[in-house]
């Protein structure tokens, strides 16, 4: 069992080891990279700022806890590009050219390998520019949080995580039928929504974002922070592991059906 | 000179055709391009209309319905892609070939973009006319003949502004071989400025202020602000001024360094 465990982990290791030396030949991006994330960060101070200009409160949402929202999904968007780069964007070009045929000839999960061949050491730094946010949200909120509300989120987190990861590849699966990546970065537009409290809008929209799962990204995990429970906090790990396995199946379903351009 | 205009002019219809016979192969890359760009805006709309029922904003509910609306429309009226594309060719060498050419290629990239604006309006703008069927008494827009045609002005404005600022901006690739790095921060400048996030009308004073001065509001925001009549005569006066000057400033400055940058050139492989 820890064979099998363990091969995984230091196969992830070894790609973070070469991510991390690829990453350092482009000196100039990963500080341009740098600046971007910084001006980011500014960019949404900024917009939550102009947001509540004109009102001390949206819904139940203040002006600090909704940038902690956008400071979660952060951490969530940049810990998952992290981890899968844009592994996934590129599927449908590996696919067109038949790149993809060598993948499928090594002595490991195909799905896995795919997802991470590549990890996007930069976003280490959107990941700090998350954890600054969400420190400067809290401090801002004089907020202080319960243990049991602490570890809720945690746990939502990591199923966060796993939805987020799910979602995106689920949809990079139908690249085997559009043998394109628009799909993709379709995807990533969408999921994007994601960083403000979805809870905000009229009941219509609240149930398609529950339908269309993007409210468990993020706003379901910080109300389980702030305390504020209801059922849909425990379905939220449900739907993450719902998600991940249909995202296993139909990728696996796609391989089926996925005939070489022979390269 | 004015065969020289007319010759050029005829290149750009050419390079204009050649382009949406090659994009007219990329049909689900239409309609994705169309809905990519209108997701956003159509989120941050909705966000500042659940802002205005909590409080009092400068701009009606109808107003916001107006402004995000007309971002869709505009904001790919005015989008180039010079420097993705001139980018990666300058990285690949594909450059090469262009300096061999007995015509600039600005009027290629110029006529390149005309192409597949073309062919990405054929899917826009049925879209966007459903929009505004979907949401008409929403909108809060009087008709001016006027307005309309300083509207489109304005468009071209933005379009031209926008094609020598990233033509500028792509021409510092022949020193850092970096293509990703320039698109980003040009990306970032524009979310903050052109007004796509946060109008004008909403920003904050020093940000308005800010923006007010720099190009990227003839991106989005200007042409918005002509159409829903927001500028008085001298405001509208010194906006096409300010842009006609960042139009000269912005070509001005792109001859000269460019012309920096071929000297230096290096084609890889090719």
């Amino acid at each position: 069992m820890f064979k099998k465990l363990s091969r995984p982990i230091r196969l992830l290791w070894a790609i973070a080891k070469y991510s991390f030396v690829a990453s350092l030949e482009y000196r100039f991006r990963t500080v341009v990279r740098i600046i971007r994330i910084i001006f980011e960060g500014i960019l949404a101070v900024v917009f939550i700022n102009s947001l509540f200009n004109f009102v001390p409160t949206i819904g139940s949402w203040d002006k600090n806890t909704v940038l902690m929202t956008f400071a979660v999904f952060q951490l969530v968007n940049a810990i998952v590009y992290f981890l899968v780069s844009s592994n996934f964007d590129q599927l449908g070009r590996n696919i067109n050219r038949g790149d993809l045929d060598i993948l499928l000839t090594k002595p490991i999960d195909t799905h896995f390998f795919i997802a991470f061949q590549h990890m996007h050491a930069q976003n280490i730094f959107r990941i700090i520019m998350g954890f600054i946010l969400f420190g400067y949200a809290v401090q801002m909120a004089h907020a202080s949080f319960a243990l049991i509300n602490i570890l809720l989120f945690f746990g939502l987190f990591i199923s966060s995580l796993v939805l987020y990861f799910s979602l995106i590849s689920l949809i990079a699966t139908l690249s085997f039928w559009t043998f394109s990546d628009e799909l993709v970065v379709l995807t990533d537009t969408i999921l994007n929504t994601a960083r403000y409290p979805l809870d905000i809008f009229p009941p219509k929209f609240i149930r398609l974002f529950t339908f269309v799962p993007l409210i468990f990204v993020v706003t379901i995990p910080v109300r389980a922070l702030l305390g504020q429970i209801n059922a849909l906090t425990f379905v939220a790990p449900i739907i993450a592991v719902i998600a991940f396995i249909l995202c296993r199946r139909s990728f696996h379903f796609a391989l089926t059906r996925y005939s070489s351009a022979s390269s | 000179m004015v065969r020289k205009i007319f010759r050029n002019a005829k290149l750009v219809v050419l390079f204009t055709q050649t382009m949406f016979q090659a994009a007219l192969q990329y049909r689900l890359g239409l309609l994705t391009w169309v809905v990519n760009g209108a997701i956003a805006p159509l989120f941050v709309m909705s966000i500042w209309l659940v802002v205005g029922q909590f409080g009092s904003l400068p701009l009606s509910g109808g107003e916001i319905v107006t402004y995000y609306l007309f971002t869709l429309f505009v904001g790919r009226a005015t989008q180039t892609w010079t420097i993705s594309d001139v980018g990666r060719e300058i990285v690949t060498g594909d450059f090469s070939a262009k300096l061999l050419k007995p015509i600039n290629y600005l009027i290629e990239d110029f006529g390149r973009s005309w192409g597949l604006r073309f062919i990405r309006f054929t899917s826009l703008v049925p879209i966007f006319f459903l929009l505004v069927v979907a949401l008409s008494k929403y909108i809060h827009l009087a008709f001016q003949l006027g307005n309309a045609i300083l509207f489109i002005a304005a468009i071209f404005l933005g379009l031209v502004v926008r094609f020598y600022l990233e033509n500028l901006l792509v021409t510092l690739v022949f020193w850092t071989n970096d293509v990703h790095s320039i698109d980003m921060c040009d990306d970032l400048l524009r979310n903050f400025f052109s007004g796509s996030l946060i109008p004008i009308f909403l920003a904050p004073l020093l940000l308005k202020n800010i923006m007010v001065y720099l190009p990227y509001r003839y991106y989005i925001s200007f042409p918005i602000e002509v159409v829903m009549g927001k500028l008085s005569p001298p405001q509208l006066f010194q906006g096409f001024t300010l842009g006609l000057g960042f139009v000269f400033i912005l070509a001005m400055a792109h001859q000269w360094l460019f012309s920096q940058a071929v000297k230096r050139y290096g084609a890889f492989g090719k």
